[in-house]
């Protein structure tokens, strides 16, 4: 049985994800614009694949950037945690969310600042010096504060208060039964991967008129092909559950995901949000989890012999789940 | 989708998986549009013939319950809507009818009988 300290997870989880992120992105942002009458109107805010500047802003973008980078990301990391942290759900998964937005934060305030500080006293924006020096110091800070959020959370078991063991069918002596169900990508998931696709898409044609070399429109044009192609093979997954165990298979028969009886541990049925526990929706692994979770709402976790989870969200998963159990128990996989 | 098989019964197997079907779509829980799983996939996870399941199917399929489309399977038709809002008559019905001494499939088959 987990130790209940509900208080404790959420605060930490406030502290280094909402507040530390707005006192970084604060502090960035005023020495930038304490900095501001010392570099040149417009500054370099891009550099090439060499460390030379090759791209070019006002400078007042900068700061605007950091706020929207630095405030931004950490919104909507602790907007899609705290609705399941603040109902009693924890684990690793949600620690490692608020690290995340640490990190970010970390990285945005550093790497803007520096780049901005670097560039005071200069008559021209392309005598910018190199970006590397400044990166690497935020890939640092990231790294650091990243792992000190990680630290100053509790470690918690993997948890969700809704999850309560899948029952309620009994299997005659002889009698067979299978459960059939679909799931499908959400609207936020909609939304979410069709912007992706769209931005990759986008910027590949940017890239193509820009008269940048045609291997890098190519390249990006490929990877928005890819991308689309890969969100509609996983926007659909058939669900079956029957003897041979628990079988998440796209219509088109690849990919495919298989829990025999036998590896079955446990059997749970709850209600899962993809972007709390997840980070994210689609096909994902977490620490101690993977899952297909393509909506928030009605899911099946099974914990397997390893202790992994295998999770899927899908309507009616609380009779797959009981059939699963019932299963399960019959072929002496689980304790009656 | 649950469905149920029991070997022991008196009912082929065919009528058993049909009559799954429809408890589905009386208690709402199939509503027209849905697709019902690939016939093959039916099959493999019950253990039964490919034709017992067609045969269900195409039952259904009689009775205007499911459409057969090319390339997309069964699909329920507007017909399950009114089965779901028959749901509590028929429940009502069942009681009233046990509670008189009459088990379901005498009931059944009197309301066959009565119906040209």
């Amino acid at each position: 049985m987990t130790p209940d300290r509900p208080s404790t997870a959420v605060r930490r989880f406030v502290l280094v994800a909402i507040l530390l992120p707005a006192v970084l992105t604060l502090v960035s942002i005023v020495v930038q614009l304490l900095a501001l009458p010392q570099v040149p109107a417009t500054i370099a805010v891009h550099w090439g694949p060499a460390g030379d500047a090759d791209g070019f802003g006002p400078a007042g973008i900068q700061p605007l950037l950091t706020a929207v980078v630095g405030y931004g990301v950490p919104l909507l990391l602790a907007l899609a945690c705290l609705p399941g942290l603040r109902r009693g759900d924890r684990g690793p998964a949600y620690r490692l969310l608020g690290a995340m937005a640490a990190g970010i934060s970390a990285l945005a305030a550093v790497l803007f600042g520096w780049t901005l500080l670097a560039q005071r006293g200069l008559g021209d924006a392309a005598d910018a010096p190199s970006v590397l020096p400044g990166m690497l110091a935020a890939l640092v800070a990231a790294a650091v504060v990243g792992v000190a959020a990680w630290f100053a959370q509790p470690a918690e078991t993997a948890h969700n208060v809704t999850a309560v063991p899948a029952s309620g069918i009994s299997l005659a002596l002889g009698e067979r039964a299978a459960w059939f169900g679909t799931t499908a990508l959400g609207r936020t998931g909609c939304i979410v991967i069709g912007a992706a696709c769209v931005l990759v898409a986008g910027s590949a044609l940017a890239v193509w008129f820009s008269g940048a070399p045609v291997g890098i429109a190519l390249v990006l044009g490929g990877v928005a092909l890819l991308l689309t192609i890969l969100a509609f093979t996983t926007a659909v997954f058939h669900v079956r559950v029957d003897e041979s165990g628990l079988t998440v298979v796209s219509p088109l028969g690849f990919p495919r995901f298989h829990v025999p009886l036998s590896d079955i541990r446990g059997v749970a049925v709850g209600d899962v949000s993809p972007l709390g526990e997840f980070g994210g929706y689609g096909i994902r692994s977490n620490v101690g989890a993977f899952g297909v979770v393509l909506r928030r709402g009605p899911a099946l976790t099974v914990t397997r012999g390893s202790g992994r989870r295998f999770v899927v969200t899908v309507d009616d998963a609380a009779r797959g789940g009981a059939l699963l159990e019932a299963l399960a128990q019959r072929s002496g996989a689980v304790e009656g | 989708m649950l469905l149920r098989t029991d070997p022991g019964s008196d009912l082929p197997l065919f009528a058993q998986v049909a009559a799954g079907v429809r408890a589905e779509a009386v208690s709402g829980r199939l509503k027209p549009g849905d697709r019902l799983p690939a016939a093959r996939d039916v099959a493999t996870s019950l253990g039964i013939n490919l034709h017992t399941v067609l045969r269900a199917y195409q039952q259904l399929r009689d009775e205007g319950l499911v459409d057969m489309r090319r390339g997309r399977g069964a699909v329920v038709t507007d017909a399950a809507a009114p089965l779901a809002e028959l749901r509590e008559d028929i429940e009502a019905l069942a009681l009233r009818a046990r509670s008189l001494g009459l088990s379901p499939d005498s009931l059944a088959s009197i309301i066959k009988e009565m119906t040209p």
